[in-house]
């Protein structure tokens, strides 16, 4: 039993479904993101747990108390929103005192957990500020003192990072990992930034059209996709089609035998799901050895990798391969070559 | 060297608008002048104060001066007290309805006075009924009449704040609706209130019409009486209820700055 339960959450907008029955189960603790493309329910949920909208069907369960119809006032979630949302009128330490004050603290132990606050999130001078006076990245770190400040049960991030320029984003979710991990607190993450979700979380859960498509850890979503749409979504992904062909792929006149074939029909179209950096590579010269074969088209250089496109021969399709810089570097724009699967992890699926 | 002369057109521009400044300052300030002029004259081309000092020593004048701040305040209040919550509450939960209550506020722009007059006057032989007769009751049309203007200024306090993220912060935080009321959206569409509060004074205080129609001595049907058998004092007072409101205008957007500066240097 989890700290944070969703139970068969379901919700729908004027007909169109945003919550398909969504289960979670977040242990105390833990931070878990839920990524996906827009409108796939994520924040939805989120906001049900917050209690700002009411979930047509299903419950909300913190540490076995069903919170399901406890009005948002009442549920003691720290809550930091996309949008800037500290109160104009108040200054860094008035709004951050705002929850305590509500809980009638005393004047004295007010004045120490804002310090206490403001310093964990490395804005010790900054007390005295309206939020005018500061930048996204600051008041949004104030904004996570705020929340933090009510000592709340659960913490809900609603794409707190993504109206922050890259440099800050990145100091900044890190910051937000150090200071959950520090506090021990249960955190539930929504971002459409599978980067953020991967760095950042114990769990990531990918949604798709209201339900959760796979709950797992980072690695386990990115080397192992539940599904073609996990796949493509998380990470960079090649979808190559083909067709079936006893108990193999077929592209072209490449054969590539694979048990995840066997039970697709012969004949039947079907996508070869890859990583870019899971493909081989090597100069082809001579004759064809039965391998699947292509030019390199164009090439980008990533830094630590560079990323090759490379057109399948007779075919129109294009493949994306990530080799190291200094190996890519031997392969311009025109050069011929063979593609290696020969260590691939790949899944195929009906196209 | 043309380098360092003004280009044409901005010179033009800048004659452009001290011509207009001049020419509406002439057309605003001369009536106020003439007024001030004509409501000093004594006997025999002398100047006298005797219309100005008479303000305070007909009673009646000073009795309908004391109503018509009432009823200016209690409008004013009256007026935010119904729409600063429902307009909220609109925006956070019932975006749909905005429409109409936008329609239902804009209303008594479109309708005459007189027709108010004569559908309100079946309502007030029962308003009087109940609360008796005191001009006072007049806060409730005057709350209603000040509805487009205020719904305006209020409405636009609101759409230059994220009103739905900082309700559903303070939410998350623990606060009551009342508290997102009072300790969110009234500090942080101030001046919106204050704007919204002065119109309703302005138009309270330049009301007449209504009063006169339903009987009641407020200012103006006071200006109007006296006007007939003492013009110089009735233009005293209405100067002096012109610059009244100019001043409140001005220390209105004063205290809305003073507020905002020492807010800062908290």
């Amino acid at each position: 039993m989890g700290y944070l339960e969703l139970k068969g959450l379901r919700k729908s907008f004027g007909g169109a479904p945003a919550l398909d029955g969504l289960d979670l189960d977040l242990t105390e603790g833990e931070l878990v993101s839920l990524l996906g493309p827009s409108g796939c329910g994520k924040t939805t949920a989120l906001r049900i747990v917050a209690g700002f909208e009411t979930a047509d069907t299903g419950h909300v369960v913190v540490a076995g108390k069903d919170i399901t119809s406890v009005p948002a006032n009442r549920r003691d979630m720290g809550m930091v929103f996309q949008a800037y949302s500290l109160f104009p009128n108040m200054t860094a330490a008035q709004n951050i005192e705002f929850g305590l004050r509500l809980r009638k603290a005393s004047g004295s132990e007010r004045g120490k957990r804002v310090d206490e606050l403001l310093e964990l999130v490395g804005l010790g001078e900054f007390g005295g500020r309206f939020p005018h006076q500061m930048s996204g990245g600051q008041q949004q770190r104030v904004a996570l003192a705020r929340a933090l400040a009510i000592q709340p049960r659960v913490l809900l991030l609603d794409e707190p990072l993504s109206a922050l320029d890259a440099k800050v984003r990145v100091n900044l979710r890190d910051e937000i990992r150090r200071i959950q991990t520090e506090l021990g607190m249960t955190t539930l993450f929504v971002t459409h930034d599978q980067e953020e979700a991967l760095a950042v979380s114990d769990r990531v859960g990918v949604m798709s059209q209201g339900k959760l498509e796979q709950l797992d850890t980072p690695a386990v979503v990115y080397r192992e996709p539940a599904s073609a749409f996990v796949a493509q979504f998380v990470g960079v992904t090649n979808a190559v089609l083909g067709k079936a062909e006893s108990g193999a792929v077929r592209l072209g006149t490449f054969t590539l035998p694979t048990d995840a074939a066997a039970d697709l029909a012969d004949g039947s179209d079907v996508k070869l799901i890859v990583r870019p950096e899971d493909i081989g590579i090597v100069e082809h010269k001579g004759e064809s050895n039965g391998s699947l074969l292509g030019s390199v088209l164009t090439q980008s250089f990533l830094g630590p990798v560079t990323r090759l496109v490379i057109r399948l021969d007779g075919d129109e399709q294009t493949i994306r391969v990530d080799q190291p810089s200094n190996i890519a570097a031997a392969y311009p724009p025109g050069t011929a070559v063979a593609l290696d699967f020969a260590a691939s992890r790949f899944m195929v699926v009906q196209a | 060297m043309a380098v360092t002369a003004k280009p044409p057109r901005k010179v033009a521009g800048t004659v452009l608008r001290v011509v207009v400044l001049v020419v509406l300052g002439f057309y605003f300030i001369l009536p106020l002048v003439a007024m001030g002029e004509f409501s000093t004259r004594g006997i025999n081309n002398t100047r006298s104060l005797d219309s100005w000092t008479g303000i305070f020593e007909d009673p009646d004048l000073v009795d309908s001066i004391v109503t018509s701040v009432e009823l200016a305040v209690l409008s004013s209040v009256l007026m935010l007290v119904l729409l600063v919550p429902t307009m909220a509450w609109i925006r956070l939960r019932l975006p749909r309805m905005r429409r109409v209550v936008e329609f239902l506020c804009l209303l008594p722009l479109t309708i005459p006075a007189i027709v108010l007059v004569v559908g309100m006057a079946p309502l007030y032989a029962w308003v009087n009924y109940f609360l008796g007769d005191s001009p006072l009751t007049l806060t409730f049309v005057y709350a209603v009449l000040v509805l487009p203007f205020a719904y305006r200024a209020i409405d636009a306090g609101l759409a230059a704040i994220d009103l739905k993220t900082l309700a559903e912060a303070a939410r998350s935080l623990g606060a009551s609706w009342g508290t997102v009321l009072w300790r969110i959206v009234v500090p942080n569409i101030r001046t919106a209130l204050i704007g919204a509060s002065l119109l309703s004074v302005a138009l309270v205080l330049g009301e007449f019409t209504i009063a006169s129609l339903l009987n009641f001595e407020t200012l103006q049907v006071q200006v109007n009486l006296i006007g007939k058998r003492n013009a110089g004092l009735s233009i005293a007072v209405s100067l002096a209820c012109l610059v009244f409101a100019f001043v409140l205008l001005f220390l209105l957007s004063y205290v809305g700055q003073r507020r905002r500066v020492t807010v800062v240097e908290d």
